[in-house]
């Protein structure tokens, strides 16, 4: 070997080829130092303990979490010798740990997104009243998942269930969800609304629902998303960013549908009311009718009264004029020729004529006629 | 049974247009009796519909377990 020297980069290649013989992954803890991040593409910062340093190198989009200085986190890597001879670890995977980091990168991601605006109110948008497709993303194992699809069964029929089974913990939960969201923004009969549900778990459990890509991704849906993940207590940053949060995924079930059994009472309810109502109407044109009918018999009644003392008007009238009235009264008619005389000197001597008296005729010659002074 | 949600969904949207009708005024009787009837009609179909249909879940094939 010393009389076949190699070359610089051979030697490297060579280096990097033990190293990833005998450490193809290592996981190594300690505290974030120097982070900064280039052009907005590559990640660089260091790790140490009280008498060592390493540093290591990834790109922002394997960085799914918000880092700073002095945060304790678990980082996942390859051990590499660049090919200006630096010794530095490429890192796959990077997560806080402990209680106090995990908060402190959840507090700054939150943060960081607040200010883009991620959060606002005026972003979210109403979920459909009625869902008819409803897209779900969840692992079909989950405690979770059951309880969601049972509420949901409960409240609601014919609806069309569209499930995207991913996993809902560990390092690589986020990505699959994020595909899950991508792929359920891309089917040719969209949902009319995707929910994420996962049951409770521990802070670690629920971590991959603080991830930055996730979140982006549920920003991005076209689709409008509930996150039903975890208990009330626990909020989420994917709770944050989504159209409408969920206490649990039961309580998601609940928000997304009603109950059939209070729509079946509503509709019962209109039932009655429409019943009540016909016959409300039915009455009113009843009573109309009637005072309609009390209207006319009145008014038919007053003609039929004026008609009556006009005739007995005319009956008296008529009565008066009776001839038979004036013969009681002593008068005669004279006819002659059968016909009543009202001149004299339609008669001369001679002639026959007729008195009708009250009581009989009498036919009589006429003597002398003479006509009045 | 093919019946969507979206039928219930304009049904419900249907007999709660009818009621409004309804609590008009002076509503023309001869109308009101075939409102009635429809309303009805549509009460029964709802009730039937969401006690009898049930939800069809499916689980995507596609994995999403690799990128």
């Amino acid at each position: 070997m010393e009389d076949s020297p190699l070359s610089v980069s051979t030697a490297v290649a060579f280096i990097n080829q033990t190293l990833e013989y005998a450490y193809p992954t290592i996981v190594v803890e300690g505290e974030v130092a120097s982070f900064k991040v280039n052009q907005n593409k590559f990640v660089f910062f260091d790790i140490k303990d009280a008498s060592s340093t390493l540093g290591c190198f990834m790109t922002v989009y394997q960085l799914r979490i918000a880092l700073e200085d002095g945060m304790r986190v678990r980082v996942v890597a390859m051990p590499k010798l660049t090919q200006w001879g630096k010794f530095s670890l490429t890192v796959r995977s990077v997560q806080p740990v402990g209680e106090g980091a995990l908060k402190r990168s959840f507090d700054l991601l939150k943060a960081k997104l607040e200010t883009e605006g991620l959060f606002a109110t005026e972003r979210k948008r109403p979920l459909p009243s009625l869902p008819r497709h409803i897209g779900v993303i969840s692992s079909t194992q989950a405690a979770g998942y059951a309880d969601f699809i049972k509420i949901l069964s409960d409240r609601w029929g014919g609806l069309q269930v569209s499930v995207a089974h991913t996993q809902v913990q560990g390092a690589d939960a986020a990505a699959q969800i994020v595909r899950a969201l991508e792929h359920l923004n891309q089917l040719s009969e969209l949902p009319d609304v995707i929910a994420i549900v996962r049951g409770g778990g521990s802070a670690d459990d629920l971590s991959c629902f603080n991830d930055e890509p996730l979140v982006r991704a549920i920003a991005a849906s076209r689709i409008p998303v509930l996150v039903g993940v975890g208990h009330e207590v626990d909020v989420t940053l994917a709770d944050l960013v989504a159209d409408q949060r969920a206490a649990t995924p039961s309580n998601a079930a609940q928000i997304l549908v009603p109950d059939k059994r209070e729509t079946i009472a509503r509709v019962e309810y209109v039932e009655r009311r429409l019943m009540t109502r016909i016959r409300e109407r039915g009455n009113e044109v009843r009573q109309q009718v009637e005072r309609l009918d009390e209207g006319l018999r009145l008014q038919t009644h007053r003609a039929f009264t004026a008609t009556s003392r006009r005739l007995e008007h005319i009956e008296l009238v008529l009565k008066q004029l009776d001839p038979r009235l004036a013969l009681r009264r002593g008068y005669a008619i004279a006819r002659f020729n059968q016909t009543i005389l009202r001149q004299s000197s339609l008669v001369k001597p001679g002639d026959e004529i007729e008195i009708e008296l009250q009581d009989g005729i009498i036919n009589a010659g006429v003597h002398h006629v003479s006509q009045k002074k | 049974m093919s019946v969507k949600k979206s039928d219930i969904n304009s049904k419900l949207n249907e007999l709660e247009e009818l009621l409004s009708w309804f609590e008009q005024p002076d509503v023309d009787i001869e109308a009101a009796i075939a409102k009635f009837e429809k309303g009805s009609e549509l009460a029964g179909e709802i009730r039937e519909q969401l006690q009898s249909i049930e939800n069809k879940i499916t689980v995507l094939e596609k994995r999403f377990d690799q990128a």
